[in-house]
């Protein structure tokens, strides 16, 4: 064996040491920390496309941690719609009938104003590692990107989703693709996330999409037309008050 | 639907506004609208043995004006009009808040809601919501009504306040309009190991010469619940042997249940109670002392769902059906169809087919913009 051999062979085990040193746990604990933040501002729009066309909802949403978000509805058919959610609460508020609605158990799964994505997809679901034991299955590239491919399944019943399939790029620490299934193992959804953008030493994609594989020729895009990770929100942004605001 | 019919007056006064409201949409980035214009016709028996179908064709359109920009002062201005072959015009709302530091201010004509229930709701002392409704029954809100109002509400935690109201008007138009004034106060905690809120208050009512203490509950124990009481006490000299002539109570229950993504199916069931009403069935016209409020509404897909909504009368057996429709073709464009139907005795039950649009079919568009 060469020099140099040796040393290209020696480089090539290193990295595959320090791939397989890298456990899923590890995996999504910098997914989290790179999506998310102390507190944030998103400006955004929501695309849903059927056969019949596609249908325009604009938002502004406020997030803080993993656990609360206040979502605003800023297009004419759903102006003044709010969503808050804080913990395992979701409430919904419609500004004519001046009525706040709790949503709690399997009302969470309901499709959020006719799109692809549930309430609990909308704002999310919390801690993943509390919530999904995960599975490192080895390493994909897709777009020319290095990614781990791991498997999450649900701990506990209830969650939107019993079983996951997720592709994180290995760099950036962005969820690219993910696929959810039901208990039997029946897919349900598919997402995919691109157009990721360096923002305050972070990368955010800037599109989501979500299909859902029990309906043909449907889809919700989810585009970030402004964000701002250093948003500096009012201290009881996520309160009745603002709620009804 | 209600329209408030304007004089001449009136109607120049809402042109006025109706300019001043559209003038600043073009010249400042301040200000949000949007139009919904709603068309239906309507098929009905009249009840008149002489002429028993008519025909209804309404256009509402309904013009909302918002401030948008200021985090701490929002205003809204709603002009409504129908159209049949008079024009009649409304203003629902029309209101400032402000947001000060410890506290918000409300004043203007705005929905006031206070205790809870979808229908039936003992708790809202200021519109007393207990009766049942016979008209637009296929609407996403069946109480929509709206109160002059001066209001000071102060938080005390995230979901917990207190609020004061000043009503200047009467609100419901019915009583002494040489004494229209009304105020109260209430109060509401959000318990959470119980994962309940708690509501109570009161309020002195002139127009009615009443005092009218509440209290409400509501929260989640395997469904959402409701359960809410008041009194409506007379103020002079109260006959305190007659108390189950003055309280009034609902509950309610809702459950949402999904049938696989995007499919859901979800009950709602209301009870209006009196006590000191009638329990024994009598002539048509009797106030009962149960009526029940059950609803079905079924989503098969994103933007299609189906409703069964009906007014029980427990006591003499008779109910409103309302079965209907909707769909959401097009951004902001739905397309409904309901059809709505008493059942009980004729000229005996509280809901029966003598009467007015007893039976009745409705289809039309809706367009948001």
């Amino acid at each position: 064996m060469t020099r140099l051999s040796f040393l290209i062979l020696a480089m090539g085990l290193t990295a595959a040491l320090s791939v397989s040193a890298i456990t899923a746990e590890e995996i999504i604990a910098n997914v989290e920390r790179n999506e998310i933040n102390e507190e944030e501002r998103i400006d955004g729009s929501m695309i849903i496309s059927d056969r019949f066309g596609s249908r325009v909802k604009t938002f502004i949403s406020y997030a803080s941690g993993a656990d609360k978000m206040l979502l605003e509805f800023t297009n004419p058919e759903e102006k003044g719609q709010k969503i808050l959610r804080l913990e395992d609460e979701i409430y919904l508020y419609f500004p004519e009938a001046e009525e706040v609605i709790h949503l709690q158990g399997s009302a969470l799964k309901e499709s959020v104003m006719g799109s692809d994505f549930s309430y609990e997809d909308m704002t999310g679901e919390g801690d993943l590692l509390d919530q999904y034991k995960v599975t490192l299955l080895g390493e994909e590239t897709i777009d020319g990107r290095r990614h781990y491919h791991l498997e999450l399944e649900a701990k506990k019943r209830g969650l939107a989703y019993p079983k996951q399939e997720a592709w994180v790029d290995a760099e950036y620490w962005v969820m690219t693709r993910a696929n959810s299934y039901s208990l039997s193992g029946r897919l349900l959804k598919e997402m995919e996330l691109g157009d990721i953008r360096k923002v305050a030493g972070k990368y955010v994609p800037h599109y989501i999409i979500m299909r859902d594989a029990m309906k043909k020729n449907s889809s919700t895009e989810m585009r970030i037309e402004k964000i701002d990770l250093q948003a500096d929100l009012p201290p009881n942004v996520f309160s009745l008050e603002e709620l009804t605001w | 639907m209600r329209a408030r019919c304007l004089g001449s007056t009136g109607f120049a006064a809402l042109l006025i506004l109706l300019a001043l409201a559209l003038v600043p949409v073009n010249l400042a980035a301040e200000v949000a609208s949007s139009v919904t214009i709603t068309g239906y016709n309507t098929l009905y028996y009249s009840g008149d043995p002489e002429d028993p179908v008519a025909v209804a064709a309404v256009l509402k359109s309904s013009l909302n004006v918002d401030s948008v920009g200021n985090k701490n002062v929002k205003a809204y201005l709603q002009l409504d009009s129908w159209i049949t072959d008079t024009v009649n015009f409304d203003v629902p709302r029309a209101y400032i808040k402000v947001r000060f530091p410890w506290f918000r201010l409300t004043l203007g004509k705005t929905r006031v809601s206070w205790g809870d229930g979808f229908v039936f709701n003992a708790g809202d002392v200021v519109f007393a919501s207990m009766g049942t409704i016979s008209d637009d029954l296929f609407a996403e809100t069946l109480r929509d009504e709206t109160a002059w109002l001066v209001a000071l509400n102060l938080p005390v935690g995230p979901f917990s306040f207190f609020e004061a109201v000043f009503l200047p008007y009467d609100p419901l138009g019915l009583g002494d309009s040489s004494h229209p004034v009304s105020g109260g106060v209430r109060g509401a905690f959000k318990l959470d190991r119980l994962k309940t809120t708690v509501e109570a208050g009161y309020l002195v009512s002139r127009p009615y010469w009443e005092h009218r203490p509440y209290i409400s509950l509501h929260g989640h124990l395997l469904v959402d619940w409701n359960l809410s009481a008041s009194m409506a006490i007379p103020i002079d000299n109260p006959q305190w042997r007659q108390w189950d002539e003055w309280i009034g109570i609902s509950a309610g229950m809702f459950h949402l249940v999904n049938l696989g993504l995007n499919r859901t199916l979800s009950f709602r069931l209301e009870a209006a109670i009196r006590p000191g009403a009638e329990w024994e069935e009598a002539s048509a016209g009797t106030d009962y002392g149960l009526f029940l409020f059950p609803e079905i509404a079924f989503s098969p897909t994103d933007t299609l769902s189906l409703q069964l909504r009906s007014f029980v009368s427990p006591v003499d057996q008779s109910a409103l059906f309302m079965v209907g429709g909707n769909w959401n073709v097009y951004q902001g464009l739905d397309v409904f169809s309901y059809l709505t139907f008493m059942a009980g005795e004729w000229k005996k039950d509280f809901f029966s087919l003598d009467q007015e649009g007893s039976v009745s079919w409705t289809a039309g568009l809706e367009f948001v913009y």
